[in-house]
């Protein structure tokens, strides 16, 4: 199957580095296992809080996966998600609110349209930026979910 | 002859197959949040309150001794416990004595009560509270400024235009209509650890949009961290309700549950009924938490709600009161609405004197409730005149998030009070309210007593938007900085709140006490209000 990982630097605050390389600690996606809670902006401003946080995508079936692609899916709110590839296997933000020189951040939510990894050989693995952007905050959410997928031909 | 007559063919059958690679996909769901900025952290509802028996209980101890003099010491607290409680014992004497006259006697108990007999054996047995929702009936609503139901979130308050419907004749009590089909609200419900095997989610939708696109999102988080997420997208249009359903098979001990509705229509939408059950689908159902907060007992039935026969006219829901004390001695309104035409004369206007203070130095003050620098202050009428002993702001007692109930700082709405009238031991406000660009005239209802621990600010309990809108010429008599200067009751019928503007017009407004007491010895329901040409719907 495929198994997502956390990133060797996944500090549970906003200070640190934050990527680099696969851990050995899969993610269990418990709340703020991932993206640490943050006080949002005020809406009506045009500040946008983002927070980066890297996963790695692993082909642990018996043979190569090709067309390996990835997306998100039920996000209750689509709006603050989006993914990248990232630029290296160690590539990582100085802190988790650093500015990222990554491109082509998309919220695609279906396997045509998801991020391409291309080919992952038995055992390989391959990271994924995930940016949290709020924005026009009015209300707290203390529960939010999404779902990450990750597909390919195996 | 064509030119095509030389032209010689021959041909080979190739044959060839194909296959489907099917994706394999692994996911996994991940949980975050996040607060705002311009909130600050909830705090619960203030209980109890600096009582004035306290002080005179204290005075009789040797003047020099602090218990005496602090009233933030241990032993001012302490004695103050059983002071609320004496002073409360005052307050019924002197009830009891004021209405041993007729000149002074409280005449804002209903001098008759309406009924309807409840036959039904189906609606008397005993009741089951289906619906893990709280006010999925919407009929309990949130502050003024919001138009929403109670409990539940809008998460793009900026979205002005979703409101309670009573006109829409929904399953359930209410609906919730938004008029340009855009709306995005949701519940937490905290169950702290429920096993639940199979748990079913419903919403009743209706729009007839030509673009039709309603998300039901269900997300569960489980007791070992681990989440759960469902949904259902609904495309099309009808123009009747139809019921939408997320089944989901758990098998997990639930510590929290997550009800989300989308909708990205064309055009307007309604929906009603959420629910949240164990098992299968069944009839919509209340919550056994479905009852105003400032009031005690459950609600023994889903919905009472009173149905006029012009259907132009909107329904109006019942409110369950669990004691007759309670029900009839009740002194907040469910409903306040303006009133063109006055039946009878009302005069005069009361505003009252209220509350008394007691010194350290045995001295006793009596003193009113009134607004001085946009603040409500506690101040004194006799001997002296406008010592202030108290400050106060307002907050309003709201549902937040994970159904948290209290009071938060909140600098996305400003509340400044104008003016002030006691009725029934609660003091009635008058507030100018600016909230995301629009301002409103609110009536907010507190208790006039002094904070437990020194806070500085007064709860309101509910409040009403007086539709007053002075920011609109309406012809050349109107002065351009309009405003309220005061507001009374009637002494002869004090169900009558009156505003009066500094444009010298005087408003009249009705005030509603739409609630229900149902005794089950005789299975009848009795109501304050009597409602003619209308039915009372019980469910």
């Amino acid at each position: 199957m495929f198994k997502i990982y956390k990133s060797l630097y996944n500090p549970s605050n906003l200070t640190g580095q934050v990527g680099g390389n696969i851990s050995s600690s899969e993610l269990s996606g418990y709340l703020g296992e991932l993206f640490y809670h943050v006080s949002a902006p005020p809406s009506g401003l045009d500040d946008v809080f983002n927070q980066y946080r890297k996963v790695f995508f692993k082909n642990t079936y018996d043979r190569t996966a090709t067309e390996v692609r990835v997306w998100i899916d039920a996000a209750e709110h689509l709006d603050q998600l989006s993914i990248a590839n990232s630029t290296g296997l160690s590539d990582t933000l100085i802190t988790a609110t650093g500015t990222s020189e990554l491109t082509g951040w998309r919220s695609p939510t279906t396997y045509t349209d998801g991020v391409i990894l291309g080919t992952l050989p038995v055992n390989a693995y391959t990271g994924v930026w995930i940016r949290q952007s709020l924005s026009g905050i009015s209300s707290p959410d203390p529960y939010s979910t999404f779902r990450i997928y990750v597909g390919g031909i195996v | 002859m064509s030119i095509y007559d030389d032209i010689k063919t021959n041909h080979s059958y190739i044959r060839y197959k194909y296959d489907v690679e099917n994706i394999t996909t692994n996911s996994l769901t991940l949980a975050y949040s996040y607060s705002s900025s311009n909130e600050g952290a909830i705090t619960f509802p203030l209980i109890g309150f600096r009582s004035p028996s306290t002080q005179q209980i204290l005075n009789n101890l040797p003047q020099w001794m602090q218990i005496r003099q602090d009233v933030t010491s241990n032993g001012w607290k302490l004695t103050n416990s059983w002071g609320m409680s004496l002073e409360n014992v005052l307050n019924n004497v002197v009830k009891n004595i004021t209405n041993t006259a007729l000149v002074t006697t409280d005449i804002t108990y209903p001098s008759n009560i309406g009924y309807v007999d409840v036959s039904s054996k189906d609606l008397l047995d005993t009741k089951l509270y289906r619906n893990l929702l709280f006010n999925s009936g919407f009929a309990i609503r949130d502050v003024s400024r919001t138009r929403l139901p109670a409990g539940w979130e809008s998460y793009n308050i900026y979205n002005q235009d979703i409101y309670i419907d009573y006109l829409a004749a929904s399953p359930a009590t209410a609906a919730l209509t938004s008029s340009t089909g855009q709306l995005k609200i949701g519940q937490s419900i905290i169950l702290n650890n429920v096993l639940i095997n199979n748990l079913t989610n419903s919403l009743y939708v209706k729009t007839n949009a030509g673009t039709v696109d309603i998300l039901l999102h269900i997300s569960i988080e489980m007791m070992d961290g681990t989440n759960r997420v469902a949904y259902l997208r609904h495309t099309s249009a009808a123009i009747e309700w139809v019921r939408i359903k997320v089944p989901i098979a758990v098998n997990k001990q639930v510590y929290r549950i997550n009800y989300t509705v989308i909708s990205n229509c064309s055009d307007r939408v309604s929906i009603a009924a959420p629910q949240v059950e164990l098992e299968g689908i069944s009839n919509w159902s209340n919550s056994s938490n479905d009852v105003l907060p400032y009031v005690s007992g459950l609600s023994r039935f889903t919905s009472i709600s009173v149905i006029p026969e012009d259907s132009s006219i909107p329904k109006i829901p019942l409110f369950s009161v669990g004691t007759q004390e309670e029900f009839i001695d009740i002194g907040i309104p469910t409903r306040i609405q303006k009133a063109r035409v006055i039946a009878k004369d009302l005069a005069p206007f009361a505003t009252q004197a209220y509350g008394r203070k007691v010194h350290q130095l045995a001295e006793v003050i009596q003193t009113e409730w009134s607004i001085v620098e946009e603040q409500v202050v506690e101040r004194s009428i006799s001997p002296t005149i406008w010592d202030i002993y108290g400050r106060y702001d307002i907050r309003d007692l709201r549902y937040y998030e994970d159904l948290s109930y209290g009071t938060k700082d909140d600098t996305k709405v400003t509340i400044t009070p104008i003016a002030t009238a006691i009725r029934k031991d609660y003091l009635f406000i008058a507030c100018k309210e600016e909230y995301l660009g629009r301002t409103l005239r609110t009536i907010k209802i507190v208790k006039p007593l002094s904070t437990p621990n020194g806070e500085t600010y007064l709860e309101s309990i509910i409040d009403f938007d007086l539709g007053l809108d002075f920011t609109n010429i309406i012809d050349d008599t109107q002065i351009t900085d309009e405003e309220i200067t005061s507001i009374g009751f009637s002494e002869v019928d004090p169900s009558w709140l009156v505003v009066n503007t500094s444009a010298n017009i005087r408003h009249y407004y009705k005030m509603y006490f739409d609630y229900y007491y149902f005794n089950s010895n005789n299975n009848r329901v009795y109501t304050l209000e009597k409602y003619t040409n209308a039915k009372i719907s019980v469910i």
